[in-house]
């Protein structure tokens, strides 16, 4: 059964209120992946310089229902839409929502790996979905 | 006082409070069954006909039945069991016939005959159940009172049939349902007022009296039943009702795509709305919102994914409104928010901003991506209007202007706005009547060899002066002009008059005369030029009609076979104010273009800006060796001059070189290097 593989990438607003933004973040992506255990939908969400980096993948009737309620989300802005294709396999089989952000992992080069990733979206998106893909490898380890 | 004395002494309370409960309760339901009844018609009418006298009947037995149990008498009672059931029939039955007559068209049978019909069936009912309630005594009955009882249970029912027959609102029914009440109460105790048993000494074989009472309860708990189904029913009846009422009325004020309410509803609410604003009602803001490319979503996707688009749009209108909002789909693609108490500009521009930011999402639906957007006008009241229409016309205003503004945005409405609009609208109107009576003048720009330095040329240029607003830029009008359909008209129009002058030119003056996207769109251009030419007798070879690029975008195919249409008959083609659009190469190589003609926002910063500079030299070089002539256009200064004679650019026209001038201008000017034809 083919899967569609959906990479957005928009703007964050959250705003640093009782939590600070990375513990709202990390609160999101964890209530995501429980949604998304259940939905079956994989993928990763990147947090780099204010923006959000993410990719979906499931079955195509799910992509498009969580993409229409992040586009109905006005944590978002700037919302857009990369690529969207149809896939053989998961590339994130392993995870309901992998999270890779800014900050994760002083000291490493965690943080430019993730520049990098946020300035290959605009070039090549493909090559930027593998770069997210061994990123999140090589420091799966590190990451909550 | 005999009545209330009967009442007080000589039944025992408890039971005169049940039959008072039985008889309030049955009445009521009797009056909203029997308003029902008389109110409704066909097969339907038999049965509420049928349920009501039962109903009715059983309350009203029911009630005498209590009350007689609790007669306190001396005397022991035995009760005939055949006459108390037959006077529960006749209740029934009477209340039947009563309904039915109660129901006839003519309102003097039907409140009299029909109120009297059934306050006689209470009677029947009493009195038939007297009979049945054997006293083991001397009975004595006053007519006196038998006759009063009768009357008032007779004028009650007619009154109250009157006020059921009148109309239909609750508190009528519950009147009518005290006077039925009155007409119970009032038969049965003024009936036993009249009433008195003397016991006789000696002789007490009554009715075993456990018996008797368990009988008693056992046709208390039927009647009781049967009145509760009566009210069950009606209940039952009337959520169906209501319900399927809610659905209609749901349906009247709602869109039936997306749900949001409809341009009914939405004019109710803002009517509503302004109305109260007289009476110390908040202020509020209107914002009228149009979808920016929604046609094409339906032409090129089809409608069954334009209606899901729809769907989208209004669920994420309703996330961007706040709650308590109203959202409304006023047309095809047309929303508008009703924001209620929203007084502040910057708080109604806040929602306007989040509308314009969720619509210019995109959107997936059934694996297609769907870019669209929308633009958003702002009127608040009762700052930029007080009623409906004035609110509307004004957040039209801003969303107009919204639109024209680049669309995807959106205006809060100001006066200023209606200023533009009545501009534009005056514009419009006298645009319509220039292009009816030819209003328009064309002046000519000599086009010379960078070579040489002499007349080769000349463009055509339209002119336009207002009556009311003076002389009007072409880059204003001509947008206008567009939009109103009046560019194929005016366009024929200007070629036909520029080839009858310059019919009149010496012969090595050529003409070149602008057409516009739309003018090339139409499949009758090649028949107008080919017209122009035969009427003016100018010939084709001096003829060039400037094209621009985006002419060519989007509809090459069609573009092409018109060129070639024209190319064919010997007229010449040339590119305008290339450069500055998609400058796309194999528009030149596929295209019959003999010309190109160097925007003049190069030529302008010549010679001191180096990317200009090499655009410029770039554009030569390709005109050379595609063997098309160069025009440099705006030419302004000495220095831009020399550089472009430099690159080798065939021709040149500017403000240095030569302004537009008249036609008779022109002519002289011509004139002057050759001999004039007819001057």
């Amino acid at each position: 059964m083919p899967i569609s593989r959906l990479l957005y990438s928009s703007v964050s607003r959250l705003e640093p209120g009782a939590l600070t933004i990375d513990r709202q973040i990390t609160r999101i992506a964890g209530e995501a992946a429980l949604l998304n255990e259940e939905a079956g939908i994989t993928g990763i969400l990147v947090f780099v310089e204010d923006q959000f980096i993410q990719i979906l993948e499931g079955e195509a009737e799910v992509v498009e229902e969580i993409f229409e309620r992040i586009c109905c989300d006005f944590r978002h802005a700037q919302v857009r839409l990369i690529d969207l294709v149809s896939v053989k396999e998961r590339l994130f089989d392993r995870w309901h929502m992998a999270r890779l952000c800014e900050g994760d992992d002083p000291g490493s080069s965690l943080d430019d790996d993730l520049r990098n990733i946020r300035y290959l979206l605009g070039v090549n998106a493909r090559v930027a979905v593998e770069r997210m893909h061994e990123t999140l490898l090589s420091y799966e380890e590190v990451v909550p | 006082m005999r009545i209330i004395g009967c009442i007080l002494y000589e039944h025992n309370l408890w039971f005169v409070l049940m039959a008072a409960l039985m008889c309030i309760a049955g009445s009521m339901v009797s009056a909203t069954l029997f308003r029902k009844t008389i109110t409704d018609k066909g097969e339907a009418w038999i049965h509420w006909c049928f349920l009501s006298a039962v109903t009715a009947g059983a309350a009203t037995w029911a009630t005498h039945f209590i009350a007689m149990l609790g007669y306190q008498t001396s005397a022991p009672v035995t009760l005939d069991g055949v006459l108390t059931v037959i006077s529960a029939l006749m209740a029934a039955g009477g209340i039947g016939i009563g309904l039915v007559l109660a129901s006839s068209t003519s309102p003097r049978i039907a409140s009299l005959a029909g109120g009297s019909t059934i306050g006689l069936a209470i009677g029947a009912m009493h009195y038939t159940g007297m009979f049945a309630y054997r006293v083991d005594g001397i009975v004595h009955w006053d007519w006196r009172y038998v006759m009063g009882s009768l009357a008032i249970a007779m004028g009650c029912s007619i009154a109250a049939i009157h006020l059921l027959r009148k109309n239909d609102t609750p508190y009528r029914t519950w009147q009518a349902g005290g006077l039925l009440c009155l007409a119970i109460v009032g038969l049965h105790f003024s009936g036993m007022a009249g009433f008195s048993v003397t016991a006789m000494a000696g002789y007490s074989q009554g009715a075993d009296s456990e018996a008797f009472a368990a009988m008693a309860a056992a046709i208390g708990m039927v009647a009781l039943l049967i009145v509760g189904t009566g009210i069950s029913t009606y209940l039952v009846e009337r959520r169906t009702t209501t319900e399927s009422e809610n659905r209609i009325a749901h349906i009247a004020m709602h869109d039936a795509l997306t749900n949001l309410a409809n341009r009914h509803q939405f004019t109710d609410a803002l009517r509503n709305e302004c109305n109260a604003l007289g009476d110390g009602g908040t202020p509020f803001a209107l914002l009228m919102v149009d979808l920016d490319r929604f046609k094409p979503i339906n032409d090129t996707l089809g409608h069954p994914i334009g209606d899901l688009v729809l769907q989208r749009i209004a669920n994420r209108l309703r996330l961007a409104a706040r709650d308590g909002d109203i959202v409304a789909r006023i047309g095809g693609d047309e929303f508008a928010i009703i924001a209620f108490g929203l007084g502040d500009p910057d708080a109604a521009t806040t929602v306007a901003e989040r509308v314009v930011e969720i619509l210019s999402r995109p959107m997936i639906i059934e694996g297609n991506v769907v870019e669209i957007s929308g633009s958003v006008g702002v009127g608040m009241a009762p700052d930029h209007g007080s009623d409906p229409d004035a609110l509307v016309q004004h957040a039209d205003i801003a969303l107009y202007s919204a639109k024209h503004g680049g669309k995807q945005t959106y205006r809060l409405f100001e006066p200023k706005l209606m200023e533009a609009i009545q501009r534009r609208r005056s514009l419009e109107a006298s645009l319509r009547r220039a292009s009816m009576r030819n209003e328009f003048r064309i002046v000519y720009q000599p086009v010379f060899s960078s070579a040489q330095g002499e007349i080769t040329g000349a463009e055509a240029l339209l002119r336009w002066t207002c009556p009311q607003h003076g002389e009007i830029s072409p880059t204003e009008f001509i947008p206008i002009a567009e939009e109103l359909g009046l560019v194929s008209r005016i366009g024929s129009d200007v070629l036909r008059r520029a080839c009858k002058d310059a019919a009149g030119w010496p012969e090595h003056i050529d003409l070149a005369v602008n057409v516009s996207p739309v003018q090339l769109l139409d499949p009758r251009l090649p028949q107008t030029v080919s017209q122009a030419l035969a009427d003016s007798g100018l010939a084709p070879e001096r003829l060039e009609l400037e094209i621009t690029e985006t002419a060519l975008l989007n509809n090459d195919e069609a573009a092409l076979r018109t060129l070639t249409h024209i190319r064919d008959q010997g007229v010449r083609i040339s590119l305008d104010d290339f450069g500055t659009g998609y400058s796309s190469l194999s528009y030149l190589h596929r295209f019959p273009i003999s010309r190109i003609k160097i925007d003049k926002s190069f030529v302008q910063k010549l010679p001191d800006d180096v990317g200009s500079a090499s655009i410029v030299r770039a554009i030569a070089q390709l005109g050379s060796s595609l063997s098309m002539k160069i025009t440099a256009e705006g030419i302004e200064t000495d220095s831009q001059l020399s550089f472009i004679q430099e690159q080798g650019c065939d021709e040149v026209q500017g403000f240095l070189t030569g302004r537009p001038i008249a036609a008779a201008d022109f002519l002289l000017l011509a004139g002057r290097t050759v001999q004039p034809v007819d001057a």
